[in-house]
């Protein structure tokens, strides 16, 4: 019983090191990824680039803190990348709504018509 | 005792569960908020990282407008029984990244040990700091900074917000236009989005006539 407490005792004193950000912003990557390869609805493909810019976001913040990031270079883009966010989900929100309006649906079947 | 390790695992195990859920689930509406509660998760991660404004930034924008737009336009757009195609097994996906989580983490774990990517203590950025980064300039405020860039992300929201008004606008119609069209499309239909009538000539016919 003992052995368990110092295990647990010594995982949380462990400490947070930069990895494991990295590691944690390669699976929400990989996570975004995924979405954009698999899902057909064309919202559901933006939320995965929107997954996509978060992990790229967590990983300026990340590496920017644990480097001593006096300039705050890291910080002042990952300002950018959410003001790109904006701008990304704005424009293309307003896209969705047109191709609604001339195709019925928004999956990526119904953008198909220079394939044929 | 340090609580930094918890906490982070803890919000991570957030993060991941509701970006999988988010990129799994077969009802559009349940991917778009359990997405922000991703993105609320990851607010929390930037107040561990020291970045308490870009915290509350992202809970402001990237957990909350971006959402709110998102849930509008699946409202605007899709049907409601429309359910989307999910070709994988959610807890299979949930199993697949907790393997590959768990072999990164040792992978690294490895070589962590007492090396220099181990950092005591983060100092937290003001955000008086951050500002005067942002708006200084070679010339400008006396230090280098991102001014340039400042500027030019200014005018790319600018232009994203006409140009969203003008995508969204159709030919002849002014701003304040009709709004039949769009409900009489979203009937809803048995099977799937696939098989929705096109509806677009007779809608289009309609509203001309």
């Amino acid at each position: 019983m003992d052995g368990i407490l110092e295990v647990v005792r010594g995982f949380a004193n462990s400490g947070v090191t930069v990895n494991h950000f990295l590691a944690l912003s390669t699976l929400m990557f990989l996570i975004g990824l995924y979405g954009i390869l698999t899902r057909r609805n064309l919202i559901a493909v933006l939320m995965g680039v929107e997954i996509l810019l978060n992990a790229a976001m967590l990983n300026f913040v990340a590496i920017a803190a644990y480097s001593g990031d006096s300039r705050l270079t890291g910080q002042t883009f990952a300002l950018f990348i959410v003001s790109l966010a904006a701008a990304e989900v704005a424009v293309g929100l307003a896209i969705f709504i047109n191709v609604f309006r001339s195709k019925g649906g928004v999956t990526t079947e119904d953008l198909m018509e220079m394939k044929n | 005792m340090e609580l930094n390790t918890v906490f982070f695992y803890l919000i991570s195990l957030a993060v991941l569960s509701a970006a999988i859920y988010s990129v799994t689930s077969t009802k559009l509406l349940n991917a778009a908020l359990s997405l922000a509660l991703s993105f609320f998760a990851v607010g929390g991660l930037f107040f561990m990282l020291g970045a308490p404004f870009l915290g509350v930034l992202q809970v402001l924008i990237n957990a909350g407008a971006i959402p709110i737009v998102t849930v509008f336009i699946i409202f605007m757009t899709q049907s409601r029984r429309v359910t989307l195609r999910s070709n994988l097994n959610a807890a299979l996906t949930v199993a697949g990244v907790a393997l590959l989580g768990a072999s990164l983490w040792a992978f690294w774990n490895t070589n962590t040990k007492n090396t220099n990517t181990q950092v005591k203590g983060i100092s937290v950025t003001s955000s008086k700091a951050l500002g005067e980064a942002l708006l200084s300039a070679d010339g400008v405020n006396g230090r280098s900074g991102t001014l340039l860039a400042f500027e030019i992300a200014s005018v790319l929201l600018l232009v994203a917000m006409t140009g969203a008004i003008v995508l969204t606008k159709r030919d002849g119609e002014t701003i304040k236009g009709e709004v039949g069209v769009l409900s009489e499309v979203d009937k809803p239909v048995s099977e799937g989005q696939l098989e929705r009538p096109a509806v677009t000539i007779e809608a289009a016919e309609r509203g001309v006539a």
